[in-house]
């Protein structure tokens, strides 16, 4: 028996069998660890700056899918715009302040994926190299101060939609830290805010810089539109402490924006030598520096488009849906002989740089003719200024489906007008309507007489330059938070008033008896969302 | 659980010591092989195909279980060639329907070069893949589908590139003990195909020549010209247009108000499914020559197929070239080689759910009252074809004749193995195997006739992918039976690398100059969208078994098998695959005396785990993927990984009898089997605050259970034989659990739902129950809705109120239907008489749903599509008792939502191929001089199907997206061919 266990032929097979298998098992572990090419294992990546680049850069990313919630939100709900005839149920509902939790836009997904990204970058971040050249200390803290006024700008969104929200700045990178959060108070959130936007202040850069081919920096006009300055971080500043009812902080923000030096204010609407130029605040973007602050960028190129012509247009040949239209109340704020007429100079009431053919116009396909039944918001249709006439000409049109308008965030216009809130609430009338009158004379319109000032109340004040940012910020975005942060400060009529004006008639009742209460002003929970979430309670 | 290197190396050497110890034992009182006394096993059928054919006898295959002296005792279905030749199924998967008990086959498509869904022993997954591991000649070859191809929901089986005349027999591995040996890949079963080998001495050339055509399916009944008008009137009126705004609205296109420059468009009765469907060809050429001796034994084959499909200008072309050779180099080593090279070309259209370009079901959609071209006034047709229409549909006539779907496929595959025989009851095989396969798709979409989509008035696509398959594979296998025969014992162990990348590349060009340019070249402007996807995976495997006979009376076997996949995170890669059997072969007994009425009975049992690892490649680890932004490289953290993340794990527990009697004239098999499959692929939803929205988890169980009975008989009277086949499985497939926070219920494209939930089947279709149509709105109780918006009223279909609220609303759906078959099987004749001989060969599925897509288009009466004749019987006024609901524009009561209304019963029993062969006498000596057989053969496939299924056939299912199971989106029907066949032997 033995004899045979020994077997030179056994013996062999068994020397080059388990020679084989020793050699494979050492070589397991390697053969098993196979790095995907199409996609990168995070682990594997910020290993350089242009990793971390390229993270900062997907951050902003975010941006783009909530343009269509700033648009819907910010506006269907006040009385600048209504429901086209595309309208579907959840735009309705958010038009006459009726909206249910089965809702889309009720869906605050987006928001809280903008604080992710930031929160993984603001925590991940240290992992890149740094060296002196291309990713120092500075720069470092730079992105971190960006992403954290990414994640104030999503919070502060956040809460004037929905009140008092989940709060978290911890980074889901593990499904261990998917928490099933209930609400945090709203107030400690904004003091969270404002915490984020104090260091975002100090960390980031007056303006950007980029590399030259050399190596060399070189200050880049069009990134400083696209990412987070100081000047920028004011701005939301100025916003957040407006809401919080803190004057003094807001005026010193806008102080601080404006001596950062970066912002000189081009009147570029006045004066007939230089011409009605207004409208290029909206097609000229790069080139037009001083105006936009921050805006979301889109570029048909890489399909990277938004929604706002599928919103805005008329056109089904552009892919146009009708969704959302200028109201009666908006147009004849602009234009108060439309639809019968519209004056092609400025006059004290009719806004001929802003209004027809510039915030709105006529509808497809003659975008030229006043009068039109279905006018259209044409700040992100529009090439340029359309020329009210009678006859049809080839209108200034972004080409079909190229929905790649820019969006502005904040730009100098909303700034100015934030100022002038400030500057009159602290008591400073005189100064709040010379900040008035600059973005009313950079439109080309007449100005308010200093005397204003004296013979005007507060509120007074107040309301012009409420309409002076319908007339200058239409469809931003801005316009049912700026209803809702004067109504806060004591002054609900201004919001019931102005959405029911907008509304038919059959509405008002409803509307009277909803938006009394402040806190039918807020979105409701989406039901998935409470469903998913066991914590979470309808408000 | 063995999870470190030490603990591996122990584990081998164990066995290593083990192997020894048995050879020991075993060692001194043996007797070589080919003493031993035949195995007469009925169910070792492998063995039988040796003795058939002997030529192949030194290379059977049934993988690692391949033991020639004892009983075999997994469960395997074998099937020879004679079983297969006939059919005109151009894939493995479409030649087993019926075939085997245990194995559902569904031929989803009747496209030429389609596959089938194969299902062994019912579906074990959710969103896992469901196709078994196909090893061809010991090469686990490619057999997932492209998920994504560019013809839409096309088959792109890449199992069709195997031509089936190459194949001498498959062998369908089933319970856990055969499957087992294939460890992480082998839930879904295993189907071993082997190729003809060659022979020594004798040369054999067999030519086969076959020629035939395929009919035109039966076609759906749909309104004629003047009756969609009427239809359209009606529509018109329902939305409460007066018959001034019909005849200046939709009147335009009923020649109401129509301009006369327009007339050609609108005054025409085209049956567009005759546009669509037309005959197709069936040609098929194969050769084999076989030849050999002692030392070098060869075969050589190579075929030509073309099938034109019953879609007008569908077609697939394949040429296949196979060569086989096993040579010995000295007394102890032989090499066994085969290479194969497949070309194949595919003209293709869209198939399933896509409504404006699945030509059939287009054709039954579109408006008869238009046509294929254009016209000029004087009514000369033009070149061009028609525009799509008011309806939004496009021409079907431009979706056959000018939009392009190609597919072209280069394959090879092969493998060389060294067997080195270190005496006669050890070898050692060191394998290598390749299977490399580029599969080119384009599809072009013309602007003339169609729709545009968006900014898109024409495309072209093209995708190119490249799989590239490389296997090592070690074997030492040990076969001894002691010199009294009374002991039998074999053991194989080996190991095996296995790594395969894929290489797909994507591009989309728009918009080109005109319809006669595919792109305009070099203008990177008209590029719209490029993507690639280059996933690479590994399987490092570790395999033993061992198998012990007493007198072939009682068999004991184990094996086990340890994969390492790349697939999952470090720490989680490695998986164990243990499988025992057992049988008892009760006539070997001595109390059983020989020539009894009872000539065999065996009981067999086993029990093991199997994995299935078609859960996709990028679930484990966090991934950061692009979000680009400006136009430049962004980045995002796009994918939660999870480390936990694992394969689907399947425990079976197999019982057997097999049974003979009457000198093995009548043949009994019965299986139970009992299959619970856990860590099933799963996705939870996440709450929006964590910035994800899903998160893929190992969680949730399956169960199936079922029993497989195959029935054989022999009957042999003189002249007269008849051999016949039968075989009948029931299966119940239930779900024990599912992970907290999924919404049971799950939504398809196309409308139509299913739930998964503890207890209910895979499979089920959850919606409304329609219990029929109110005659009158007084009989109308059931609110439509909390708010009852729009109520119900006389003519609206009655729906169950299964929560007894007065309300019909979501919370009344329920399961209205299961896609699953309570049995199925099939039946195979042959019946021979002198020269003669006549194969009859039956299949049937029986209580299994479908959800009729295509009817629930035809008879949804809520917009201008044409509609089926079946809705002239519609409720028209209060009083009228019909089955078919009244016509309201846009359906805004829901007479036309998910419900049981559009559940059909899909079950069929088919003739699916009857042959007459004629085998002539070759009695002259000059013919007998050059050929060695000739034989003439006509067969008809599909002839004719009892079924009560209203569409073009009962066979429905998507091939792409599998788990749509039983969805009916006008799937092409199976063919019927019919052709005549000569094969001569030489």
């Amino acid at each position: 028996m033995m004899k045979t266990f020994f077997n030179k032929r056994l013996t062999f097979a068994t020397i080059v069998v388990v020679s084989v298998l020793v050699t494979a098992i050492s070589s397991c572990k390697k053969f098993l660890d196979v790095k995907p090419t199409d996609v990168t294992r995070a682990q594997d990546f910020l290993g350089d700056y242009w990793d971390a680049q390229y993270m900062l850069r997907g951050t902003y990313e975010e941006l783009q899918p909530l343009v269509d919630y700033m648009f819907v939100l910010g506006e269907v709900q006040a009385d600048w715009a209504k429901p086209g005839t595309g309208a579907d149920s959840d735009i309705v509902q958010l038009a006459e302040h009726r909206v249910k939790p089965t809702n889309r836009y009720t869906n605050w997904g987006p928001y809280y994926d903008l604080i992710n990204r930031a929160n993984y970058l603001i925590k991940n971040i240290y992992r890149v190299p740094r060296d002196q050249n291309n990713f120092s200390l500075f720069m470092m803290n730079q992105y971190i101060g960006e992403a954290k006024y990414l994640r104030a700008f999503a919070y502060f969104h956040l809460i004037r939609n929905w009140g008092d929200v989940p709060f978290t700045t911890t980074p889901v990178d593990d499904i261990s830290k998917v928490s099933y959060l209930s609400v945090t108070p709203q107030n400690t959130i904004l003091d969270s805010i404002e915490n984020d936007l104090t260091q975002a202040f100090t960390n980031t850069d007056f303006a950007i810089n980029v590399f030259n081919e050399d190596g060399t920096l070189r200050q880049s006009n069009e990134q400083t539109r696209h990412r987070v300055c100081k000047g920028t971080v004011c701005a939301l500043q100025a916003e957040v402490y407006l809401w919080r009812n803190k004057y003094a902080q807001a005026n010193a923000a806008c102080q601080a924006w404006f001596n950062t030096g970066q912002y000189p204010f081009i009147l570029n609407g006045s004066g007939p030598t230089i011409g009605d130029h207004w409208f290029d605040i909206f097609t000229l973007g790069n080139q037009l520096f001083n105006e936009p602050m921050f805006m979301v960028n889109f570029s048909y190129a890489t399909r990277e488009t938004s929604t706002l012509m599928a919103l805005t247009s008329n056109d089904p040949a552009s892919g146009g849906k009708y969704v959302v239209a200028p109201s009666d109340v908006a147009i004849k704020a602009y234009n108060p002989n439309w639809p019968n007429s519209v004056s092609v100079t400025n006059t004290a009431t009719d806004d001929a740089y802003r209004g027809f053919g510039g915030t709105y116009a006529g509808g497809a396909p003659s975008y030229n003719r006043v009068g039109s039944p279905n006018p259209v918001i044409w700040k992100y249709l529009g090439t340029g200024k359309v020329a009210p006439a009678t006859i049809d000409v080839p209108p200034p049109v972004r080409l079909p489906y190229r929905s790649e308008g820019d969006f502005h965030i904040t730009r100098q216009g909303d700034m100015y007008l934030l100022w002038a809130e400030a500057l009159n609430r602290v008591g400073d009338k005189s100064n709040a309507i010379s900040k008035l009158n600059a973005v009313r004379g950079r439109a080309g319109m007449p100005t308010y007489p200093s005397t204003t000032a004296t013979t005007s109340t507060n509120d007074q004040i107040e309301d012009l330059i409420l309409k002076e940012r319908g007339l200058e910020l239409g469809y931003e975005g801005h316009r049912w938070y700026d209803l809702m942060r004067v109504a806060r400060h004591g002054r609900p009529r201004v919001l019931i008033d102005a959405v029911e004006n907008r509304a038919p008639a059959s509405l008002k009742p409803y509307l009277e008896s909803t938006l009394t209460d402040p806190n039918k002003w807020l979105l409701p929970y989406n039901a998935n969302e409470l469903q998913l979430n066991p914590n979470l309670k309808q408000h | 659980m063995i999870r470190s290197r030490h603990q591996i190396i122990r584990f081998w050497g164990l066995t290593i010591l083990g192997f020894g110890a048995f050879y020991t034992a075993f060692g001194q009182n043996s007797t070589s092989p080919a003493k031993l006394s035949k195995i007469d096993s009925l169910r070792a059928l492998i063995n039988q195909r040796d003795v058939q054919d002997s030529q192949n006898a030194q290379n059977p295959d049934v993988g690692y279980l391949g033991v020639k002296n004892q009983p075999s005792i997994g469960t395997i279905s074998v099937l020879q060639d004679n079983r297969f030749k006939e059919l005109t199924s151009q894939s493995i998967g479409s030649l087993l329907q019926g075939q085997a008990a245990g194995v559902h086959v569904i031929n989803t498509s009747g496209a030429p070069g389609s596959g089938a869904l194969v299902n062994i022993r019912g579906i074990s997954t959710l969103n896992a893949g469901t196709t078994p591991l196909y090893i061809v000649d010991g090469v686990p070859v490619r057999s997932i589908r492209n998920q994504y191809p560019l013809a839409l929901n096309a088959d792109n089986d890449p199992l069709a590139d195997i031509n089936p005349h190459d194949i001498a027999s498959i062998a369908v591995l089933k319970d856990a003990y055969a499957t087992a040996a294939y460890g992480v890949r082998a839930a879904n079963g295993v189907v071993i195909v082997n190729t003809y080998g060659g022979t020594s001495g004798k040369t054999l050339l067999d030519i086969t020549l076959n020629n035939g055509i395929s009919f035109v399916p039966k076609e759906l009944s749909v309104l004629n010209a003047d009756q969609y008008k009427s239809y359209i009137i009606d529509e018109e009126t329902s939305r409460g247009q007066t018959p001034a705004q019909i005849t200046s609205g939709m009147g335009r296109y009923l020649l109401l108000s129509t301009p006369s420059n327009q007339r050609w468009r609108y005054s025409n009765n085209t049956d567009w499914q005759q546009q669509v469907l037309s005959r197709g060809s069936f040609n098929d050429f194969h050769l084999v020559l076989r030849g050999g001796d002692a030392v070098a034994k060869y075969s050589l084959m190579a075929g030509y197929t073309n099938q034109g499909g019953v879609i007008t200008g569908t077609s697939f072309d394949r040429f296949s070239a196979r060569f086989n050779l096993d040579y010995k180099v000295g007394k102890k080593l032989t090499f066994l080689n085969s290479l194969t090279f497949i070309r194949s070309d595919k003209v293709l259209k869209d198939e399933g759910n896509a409504p404006n370009t699945n030509p059939l079901l287009l054709a039954t959609l579109k408006s008869p009252t238009l046509t294929t071209l254009q016209h000029d006034p004087t009514g000369n047709t033009l070149r061009d074809p028609d525009s799509s229409d008011y309806a939004g549909r496009n021409n079907p006539y431009a979706i056959i004749y000018r939009m392009r779907d190609e597919n072209n496929s280069n394959r090879i595959f092969g493998r060389i193995t060294g067997q080195y025989t270190f005496s006669p009851y050890l070898n050692l095989r060191i394998g290598i195997a390749a299977d490399f396969d580029r599969l080119n798709e384009l599809r072009f979409v013309p602007s003339a006739g169609f729709l545009p989509v968006t900014y898109v008035q024409r495309y072209s696509a093209q995708a190119n992918s490249t799989e590239l398959m490389v296997l090592n594979e070690n074997t030492l296998n040990y076969e001894r039976v002691s010199k009294s025969g009374d002991h039998a014992f074999s053991a194989y162990l080996g190991n095996s690398f296995q790594s395969t990348s894929l290489d797909a590349k994507y591009v989309k060009a728009i918009n080109s100059t005109a319809d006669q340019f595919l792109i305009n070249t070099n203008d990177p402007n008209f590029i719209d969208s490029i993507a690639s996807q280059t996933p690479t995976w590994r399987l490092i495997s570790f395999f033993a078994g061992t198998q012990y006979s007493y007198k072939s009376k009682y068999t004991i076997g184990a094996n086990i098998r340890a994969d390492g996949s790349s697939r999952f995170a470090a720490g989680h890669q490695w998986g164990y695959f243990p499988a025992v059997a057992v049988s008892w072969h009760a006539t070997k007994e001595d109390f059983f005396k020989p020539g009894s009425f009872l000539s065999d009975l065996t009981l067999r049992a086993s029990y093991g785990i199997t994995g299935n690892d078609d859960v996709g490649y990028y679930s484990a680890y966090n991934y950061i993927v692009a979000s680009p932004y400006q136009g430049y490289s962004a980045v995002k953290l796009g994918i939660l990984g999870n480390p936990d993340f694992t394969w689907e794990q399947t425990t079976q527990f197999d019982g057997g009898i097999d049974f003979s009697v009457l000198k093995n004239s009548i043949e009994l098999t019965a299986n139970f089997y009992n299959r619970v499959t856990g860590n099933l692929l799963n996705s939870i939803a996440l709450p929006g605050i964590s910035g994800f929205r899903s998160y893929t988890v190992s969680e949730g169980s399956v169960r199936n259970r079922g029993v497989e009975l195959s029935l054989s008989t022999h009957v042999k009277k003189g002249s007269f034989a008849w051999n016949s086949g039968f075989n009948i499985s029931f299966n119940t497939n239930t779900i024990l659990s599912m992970p907290d926070r999924t919404n049971p219920i799950v939504n398809y494209p196309g409308g139509f739902s299913t739930i998964l939930k503890a207890g209910s089947p895979v499979g089920a279709f959850y919606g409304y129950n329609a219990t029929g149509v109110y005659a009158r709105t007084s009989d109308v109780t059931l609110k439509n809705g909390a708010t009852n918006a729009i109520p119900f009223k006389g003519g609206d279909m009655i729906y169950e109120d299964v929560d007894r609220n007065g309300v019909i609303d979501t919370n009344d759906r329920k399961i209205i239907g299961n896609a699953n078959p309570k049995f199925f099987g099939g039946f195979h004749n042959t019946f021979s008489y002198k020269m003669f001989d006549l194969t009859v060969f039956m299949d049937f599925a029986y209580g299994n749903q479908v959800y009729n897509a295509q009817r629930a288009a035809l008879e949804s009466m809520s917009n201008y599509d044409n509609q089926s004749t079946s809705i002239l019987n519609r409720w028209r006024q209060e009083g009228d008792v019909s089955a078919m609901p009244r016509l309201q524009y846009g359906d805004p009561e829901g007479n036309a939502r998910f419900s049981s209304r559009w559940i059909e019963d899909g079950s069929y029993l088919r003739f699916k191929a009857v042959t007459l062969g004629y085998n002539l006498p070759l009695k002259s000596a000059r013919l007998n001089s050059v050929f060695k057989s000739v034989r003439v053969q006509v067969t008809g496939q599909n002839l004719y199907t009892f079924t009560k299924y209203k569409g073009y056939g009962p066979e429905v299912g998507s091939a792409v997206n599998q788990i749509m199971y039983g969805a009916d989106y006008a799937s092409i029907p199976q063919a019927k061919v019919v052709y005549i066949g000569v094969k001569l032997g030489l």
